[in-house]
């Protein structure tokens, strides 16, 4: 893994991040992580988006401090073949929209780091994940 | 409920249509009173190409997203082998993308612009979706079911 926080990480979150800021993921080339919507144009799907299993809060990056590029070099340096692999950017007011939050959680391979977190108004449930793929347009693609 | 009647070069209704050994148990849900799905006499051109990504997915090694995704469950891939074969025995359903969930399981998702349907399968069969409407926003819906004929129905909301 290469950004996730473990399951029993209770360390505090380090920074506020503006609801301007845009938060990135990593999108492999297959299976299928992209998908083509009408209207919208290129995305993530759904099921890029949510926890991993060794994951307490989904891991992203923010862009300002992390670029897509730099993102996939993280994974490459952490040996995966990033060729063909995608970026999507999530803005972090959509995600608040949703109800849900964003969280700083630098680590020390990516300063950047961040997490999506449920609330007390906003649990994670496959519709908030749903809705968030159609927010999420790829930015990036590696040849 | 959809009131689906469809004018479509297909073959046959339900009725008398020989059903993929995996979803035979679903064929009741098929006569509800509700709902009509057309069936094709074959599958869908899709079927191939949807039948090898599905099947693909169980060359992915574990991580195979960086963030800790669990390889893909064989059992998952066999059930929704069956569920999807009959869901391109369905006129109107559109080729869904193949892809996988953190957990191992087969991932689908379609997208038509008004509608999007997500659904994943876990091994013991049991299928969770997440219907999201443009038009009509009390037709949206999270939930689970074994019912495939479920899912046609709403990959089938033109």
């Amino acid at each position: 893994m290469t950004g996730g926080s473990p399951e029993c990480d209770d360390t505090p979150a380090s920074a506020t991040i503006s609801s301007d800021e845009v938060i990135l993921k990593r999108l492999p080339a297959r299976p299928h992580t992209v998908k083509q919507r009408p209207g919208i144009g290129l995305t993530a799907t759904s099921y890029a988006l949510g926890p991993r299993p060794g994951e307490r809060f989904p891991s992203y990056s923010r862009q300002r401090i992390t670029s897509p590029a730099r993102l996939l070099e993280l994974a490459a340096a952490a040996g995966q073949n990033v060729s063909g692999w995608s970026v999507a950017a999530i803005r972090v007011a959509n995600v608040r929209q949703l109800g849900l939050d964003v969280v700083s959680r630098p680590t020390d391979e990516d300063p950047g780091h961040c997490e999506i977190v449920p609330t007390e108004q906003q649990r994670f449930t496959d519709t908030v994940w749903s809705r968030l793929a159609k927010q999420a347009p790829v930015v990036l693609t590696r040849r | 409920m959809a009131h689906e009647l469809y004018q479509l070069p297909v073959e046959a209704f339900h009725h008398g249509m020989p059903m993929p050994a995996s979803v035979e148990q679903d064929t009741a849900a098929l006569s509800g009173p509700d709902v009509v799905l057309a069936l094709r006499t074959r599958p869908a051109d899709w079927w191939a190409d949807a039948r090898n990504a599905i099947r693909d997915l169980l060359t992915l090694p574990s991580n195979w997203d960086s963030y800790g995704a669990s390889s893909v469950v064989p059992d998952s891939v066999g059930e929704a082998l069956g569920g999807v074969e009959y869901l391109s025995c369905v006129a109107g359903v559109a080729s869904p993308t193949v892809t996988a969930t953190g957990e191992g399981h087969v991932g689908l998702c379609w997208d038509a612009g008004c509608w999007s349907l997500d659904a994943s399968i876990d091994p013991s069969g049991l299928i969770r979706y997440v219907f999201l409407d443009e038009r009509d926003a009390t037709k949206n819906q999270e939930g689970h079911t074994r019912d495939y004929s479920k899912l046609a129905e709403l990959a089938t909301s033109w």
